[in-house]
């Protein structure tokens, strides 16, 4: 299957015959249903119906709002969330310009970005490695 | 008198050490408790049933609740815990006292909510559930405008079956480019590419300000850019581990927010285990703690937690994160780390890079692959890599996991065998090619 002239020439030798790349050539076709009468085949015809019945109904169910606002943090995460943020999006400033990618939007905060990552990327890895282990490592694991 | 093991959780972490802690001690009592209707389906297929790449939903289920029954697994599905006693021992579900004298906790991940204006609209989507995700299915046939919340895994896969189903979807990221955590820019490039042939509006560096709707519904998105027009935002954030339970009773938690654990998946307190997305692990090269992986992260972790509940002896290896995913048309996956979060960190590196081809050259199908190692300058040794093409990258993913756990080097990798088999496999493996490419920078 042909493409777009959108696609840039240098990369669309990526691109699939098919339009989806994980149905590929020669694929076999999906599995079907669980058996009729099958445990799995009860459980999913269970769930269709009920969601179906329930499709554009108001009210509460389990699931419906899988989401929570951030707990207040303890002292270590703040620190480890903060230079993560500054870090990697010095990081992908960086890099952004291989592609023309846009700066990211810079959400790390003043200190994080104009003090923490110029003075952590001044500090060799060796002490950033123990830096690191020191205040985002786990405890009790052997070494990998 | 037999243990009596409790696992609050249903989902691949619950499930899993459920059956590995009857198995490892089939006398035991075990309960699960999962607030939720169903258990044994696969989560992560809902996206692609929602772009009708699946035809039904039927298909994601793997089992009944009578097989856990017949298992000997109390299973009791629509049951909350809603307090936990551990100095007696107790918790407390649906209003009912449940002695254990083992708990698993495995309760799982929430979205985390964006902090602004109107963040309780009709109209902000979360693909997590099946039955919830049967509903949206109905739903999307009157949704013209989507945009999907930040391009992680989840994100991309959404913006691909919205993309499927006809719907304008935009994607909102702070981020510069697609699965910036983990991937490099030329890299997740031809991801990007696909995305906007298939339709998709792509706005990176641009920050979420509020959402916007009237009547309580939702009408649109307010970002740095301005606003876009949308009938639903499937809300993808960052997977906030769910401690609220285990906070309670004074469980410790990692520079991640998620439960502390050691290699046995043994919490700060005796006789308490947990697993899966609400638990932190460490990078095996780093050390660093990890949180929110993979289903197939949390399933191991359940097995190791379930058997050390059990009374066995298991313990669960740092991890590499092998990772891949279609965006697209397009395959693209890698494990540990690239080189956009080993400069973050600072970790020194070298680069081999090749463009290899799927196939022998000839054969049909023929596609090409792009792989990118970073290992130690002067020794070698690999610290990870990624892959993007139009097959093959889950495999490459996974060998190059098992690879980094065994403390492989480019060297090792310039000098492997490999396959060559035309429909299958090149004379030259990428890999390999890269494994070469690097040497001449260490």
């Amino acid at each position: 299957m042909g493409h777009g002239p959108e696609i840039p020439e240098h990369l669309a030798e990526y691109f699939g015959h098919d339009k989806v790349a994980h149905r590929g050539r020669g694929g076999l076709p999906a599995a079907p249903p669980a058996p009729p009468g099958s445990t799995a085949r009860k459980a999913g015809e269970n769930a269709v119906a009920d969601g179906l019945a329930r499709a554009g109904t108001p009210g509460r169910r389990p699931g419906d709002h899988p989401a929570a606002l951030a707990p207040k943090p303890a002292l270590s995460r703040v620190m480890r969330s903060g230079g993560e943020t500054a870090l990697m999006q010095a990081s992908q400033r960086r890099f952004g310009t291989v592609t023309g990618a846009p700066a990211p939007h810079g959400s790390a905060g003043w200190f994080w970005r104009s003090v923490f990552a110029p003075v952590y990327s001044a500090i060799p890895w060796s002490i950033k490695k123990r830096m690191v282990t020191m205040t985002s490592g786990v405890k009790g694991w052997r070494k990998g | 008198m037999a243990q009596r093991i409790c696992v609050i959780g249903g989902g691949a972490a619950g499930i899993s050490a459920a059956s590995m802690a009857k198995r490892t001690n089939p006398e035991a009592t075990v309960v699960v408790c999962t607030e939720f209707e169903d258990v044994a389906y696969s989560p992560c297929g809902i996206p692609y049933v929602l772009g009708r790449e699946i035809p039904d939903f039927e298909r994601l289920f793997l089992a009944g609740p009578e097989n856990y029954e017949q298992a000997g697994i109390d299973l009791r599905r629509e049951t909350v815990v809603t307090e936990i006693d551990a100095a007696n021992q107790t918790m407390t579900a649906n209003g009912q006292v449940v002695p254990w004298d083992t708990l698993i906790v495995c309760s799982g991940w929430n979205y985390l909510l964006p902090d602004v204006p109107g963040n309780d609209l009709e109209g902000l989507t979360f693909v997590k559930n099946i039955r919830r995700g049967i509903e949206l299915n109905e739903t999307l046939n009157d949704v013209k405008k989507a945009v999907v919340l930040e391009a992680g895994p989840l994100g991309v896969e959404m913006l691909t079956a919205l993309a499927h189903r006809g719907i304008e979807t935009h994607l909102v990221d702070e981020n510069a480019w697609l699965l910036a955590q983990v991937a490099d820019p030329e890299i997740a490039e031809p991801v990007q590419e696909s995305l906007k042939e298939l339709g998709c509006h792509l706005h990176f560096g641009t920050a979420l300000k509020s959402f916007v709707g009237s009547n309580g519904k939702l009408t649109g998105v307010e970002t740095s850019e301005g606003i876009i027009d949308a009938d639903i935002c499937v809300i993808a954030t960052h997977k906030e581990p769910e401690t609220t339970l285990g906070r309670s009773i004074g469980l410790k938690l990692g520079s991640t927010g998620a439960f502390a654990v050691d290699e046995r998946m043994q919490t700060s307190m005796a006789n308490v285990f947990a697993a899966g997305d609400c638990v932190e692990v460490p990078q095996n090269l780093t050390g660093v703690a990890v949180q929110g992986l993979t289903g197939s992260h949390a399933m191991q972790q359940g097995r190791v937690a379930g058997a050390n509940a059990g009374g066995g002896r298991r313990v669960y290896d740092p991890v590499n994160i092998p990772w891949g995913m279609v965006g697209g048309q397009v395959q693209i996956g890698g494990a540990s780390f690239g080189e956009s979060l080993a400069t973050s960190l600072g970790i020194p590196y070298v680069v081999g890079v090749a463009n290899g081809i799927s196939r022998a050259r000839y054969f049909p199908g023929v596609q090409q692959v792009r792989v990118k190692l970073l290992a130690e300058p002067g020794t070698g040794k690999l610290i990870g890599g990624q892959f993007v093409g139009g097959e093959g990258i889950k495999e490459r993913a996974d060998f190059l996991a098992f690879a980094l756990k065994r403390g492989a080097t480019l060297e090792d990798l310039a000098w492997m065998e490999n396959v060559y088999s035309p429909p299958i496999g090149a004379l030259y493996e990428p890999l390999s090619v890269a494994a070469q490419n690097g040497m001449a920078n260490l």
